[in-house]
């Protein structure tokens, strides 16, 4: 049979490495899933990309620096340190025979389909900070864990951002309380049926003597914050952070009315060097996606998850999903036991499924703890409203291509074109609303909104709710924007490959490499070699 | 359906996008093997490299994944500027692009039907596409094109290609099919 040496056949690249499992993120989840597939007798690979490089800390990645990261991050012995102190159980994963990575990132996950045939297995692409690689793998076990909401605001004329919680290396005590007062928040504002509260504690904070540090906190921990002396306000938004670059000074409060209104003459100015946020989280389903898992839309579980049976399986039967990217709600993150648990049935399943015999352990269901949320997207919405409400439409929602609220609503071409044309000015979310469903990619591709170095990661779900906001479209209705590979952004030369099979190299062409392809039609016959990494490089002389 | 036979074979093709760098004076740089450019905003936007012959049933949209090739158009792009070697790779993405036998395009009426006229681009359409537009929109009113001559386009010069053409020229998937790899995982 003919060959085309110009097409991907005979060259499609070799993983360097095949493992039977491999567990991604090693949080309560991926720790507990490596631990059981391993005293299973399988082969086990556990990466997880923390610590990550300092150019990465403000892509959001799921751990969050904020952006008053200290030089000591830069020192990767110390934060590896800090990792492994943080996380006692990566020690029992080694002494159950795992092969931990850390400092290792998975940006991408590559699978034979309908228009890929060519690869040997399915793969994952990783990297360090110095080179990228491939792992093929039989089974995946995804334990991503999840995302915090990076709720952008009005920042005075500093661009000083909002401090996000990172519950290993920032104060734990901060982060612990962070996360515990949201974890009550939704369900007893719902509960009691009033209008959207939203509280702010102030309290000393640990790390610092020259200010304070507001938090969202709940009715529940109220008396107990009250008894430290901590102001706690309800029915208030944030309008606006002000400070210097890098660095936040104050946040201005303001009191919502029941429809969440600014209230004139309520604003308050409240000096700080921290905002934590801890609004609510999302599912990390990045790597989930690439490999093709059915994703379906649960608020109760923090939006999209991916479809997974009593086992953890996922649509794909290679892969197994864990822990807070199966879907995340507040009692998961007061009791990381239920993440363990799922963990554990992942891990026992995968080593089962690829034939070992494992020991009957009692277990509970992997759902016990899984339908145990509140809906949370009503309540996300009704922060952005107020937010948009008490700091207006010219905050930008996408910080890395700059496009404010109103750009992204009014659909503007971006402002670095310079192009003005009436057609794009009556276009908008109504106009494109009447030709079908909107969705979030086709707003991308026309705003840029999500396009920038952290791919959405920082604005995905606000971008969602306010589309889903102004078209007056059920949220679960706005289709999950695309994930592409790489998932974390790395250098040309981290990620290029070292190992370049020589028909890859020799056989390369920019395009077809058709002789007839660039001829011109009327020259009938006449065939060209097309330009190759042979030709020389001719710039113009202007 | 209409008793036309358009030759034509589907393939996968891929591109790569770095973060911005601020404007270049020459954006349109390419070679080493890579299309592409800068583009406006400073991103710099490049493919290249070998494709994948498919098989798409029906002329359906299908998916268009990426593969590790994007690491190898990473290299290409580093060595033709290696002073932007450090720049961040924030996405990739696939397209599936079609080509007749001579990689030519066809923009035909044929005789028989009368009612119906061909088009595609066969892969190069991008910079031709305003102009293969008025041709096609001048095929269907005037019944040809008025500003160029066409006929080196039409179908009539594939009257003697075999249906077998594809697997002759090695234009077809090489692989087992979907079915036979689906057990490694599939989209």
């Amino acid at each position: 049979m003919t060959v085309d040496t110009r097409s991907i056949a005979d060259k499609a690249p070799q993983p360097e490495r095949h493992v039977a499992v491999v567990v991604v993120g090693a949080g309560a989840a991926g720790v507990a899933a490596a631990i059981e597939a391993a005293r299973a007798g399988v082969e086990v690979l556990l990466i997880d990309e923390n610590p990550i490089d300092n150019d990465m800390m403000a892509m959001d990645v799921p751990l969050y620096f904020g952006q008053r990261m200290q030089a000591s991050v830069r020192n990767r012995a110390l934060m590896m340190e800090r990792v492994v102190a943080t996380n006692p159980a990566l020690a029992e994963a080694h002494e159950a025979g795992v092969d931990v990575q850390l400092g290792t990132y998975v940006w991408g996950a590559f699978v034979n389909g309908p228009t890929v045939r060519e690869l040997p297995g399915p793969m994952l692409g990783l990297a360090d900070d110095r080179r990228s690689w491939l792992v093929g793998y039989d089974r995946l076990i995804v334990a991503a864990g999840r995302a915090t909401w990076p709720w952008a605001s009005r920042a005075g004329s500093a661009p000083a951002r909002w401090e996000r919680t990172a519950p290993s290396l920032s104060s734990p005590a901060i982060a612990r309380s962070a996360r515990s007062a949201w974890s009550s928040s939704a369900r007893e504002t719902w509960a009691s049926g009033r209008p959207p509260w939203r509280s702010r504690a102030a309290w000393p904070s640990r790390e610092s003597s020259r200010s304070h540090t507001p938090c969202v906190a709940t009715r529940r921990s109220r008396r107990s914050l009250a008894s430290r002396g901590v102001p706690f306000y309800t029915a208030h938004t944030i309008r606006e952070a002000r400070g210097r670059v890098g660095e936040i000074e104050s946040v201005v409060l303001v009191q919502i009315d029941g429809d969440l209104n600014p209230v004139a003459g309520s604003e308050r100015e409240i000096a700080c060097d921290t905002v934590c946020l801890a609004l609510g989280l999302a599912p990390n389903v990045e790597l989930l996606h690439l490999v093709g898992a059915r994703l379906v839309f649960a608020s109760a579980l923090g939006g999209w998850v991916p479809a997974i049976d009593d086992a953890m399986q996922t649509s794909v039967p290679t892969v197994f999903a864990a822990g807070d990217c199966a879907g995340v709600h507040d009692g998961m993150l007061a009791d990381p036991d239920i993440a363990r648990v799922q963990g554990r049935l992942a891990g026992i399943a995968a080593a089962q499924s690829l034939g070992a015999v494992t020991p009957k352990v009692p277990l509970p269901t992997a759902r016990s703890g899984q339908g145990a949320g509140a809906a949370v997207h009503t309540h996300w919405q009704q922060w952005l409203r107020s937010l948009i409400q008490a700091g207006g439409w010219e905050v930008n929602i996408c910080q890395c291509e700059e496009v404010t609220r109103r750009e992204l609503v009014e659909v503007k071409p971006p402002r670095y074109l310079k192009w003005e044309s009436p057609q794009m000015d009556a276009r908008s979310l109504d106009t494109m609303l009447r030709d079908g469903p909107v969705n979030q990619d086709q707003i991308k591709r026309l705003t840029r909104a999500g396009m920038g170095p952290c791919q959405s990661r920082r604005c995905r779900e606000q971008v969602g709710l306010l589309v889903a906001q102004a078209t007056g479209t059920s949220i679960d209705r706005i289709p999950l924007p695309s994930f592409r590979p790489p998932i974390r952004p790395l250098p040309l030369n981290v990620l290029w490959p070292t190992d370049e099979p020589p028909a890859m190299r020799e056989e390369w062409v920019s395009w077809f490499g058709i002789p007839t392809q660039f001829s011109p039609h009327w020259e009938a016959g006449m065939a060209i070699a097309e330009p190759t990494a042979q030709t020389r490089l001719i710039l113009s002389d202007e | 359906m209409l008793g036309v036979s358009l030759p034509l074979a589907p393939a996968r093709v891929e591109m790569i996008a770095t973060e911005p760098l601020p404007l270049m004076r020459h954006g349109g740089v390419a070679g080493n093997g890579l299309y592409g450019r800068q583009t406006l905003r400073g991103n710099l936007v490049y493919g290249g490299g070998p494709h994948e012959w498919i098989n798409v049933p029906d002329m359906a949209t299908p998916d268009h994944p990426n593969t590790p090739l994007v690491r190898n158009l990473a290299r290409r792009l580093a060595e033709l500027l290696p002073g932007a070697a450090h720049l961040r790779v924030i996405r990739a993405w696939g397209g599936i692009v079609e080509n007749t036998p001579d990689g030519l395009p066809v923009i035909d009426r044929p005789r028989r039907p009368d009612n119906v006229i061909l088009a595609t681009m066969s892969s190069v359409g991008f910079g031709l596409s305003p102009a293969a537009g008025k041709g096609i929109s001048e095929l269907a009113m005037h019944g040809r094109c008025l500003f160029a001559d066409l006929s080196a386009l039409a179908l009539s010069r594939f009257a003697d290609t075999p249906p077998d053409w594809r697997e002759r020229a090695g234009w077809i998937p090489t692989t087992a099919s979907v079915a036979e790899t689906a057990a490694g995982g599939s989209r």
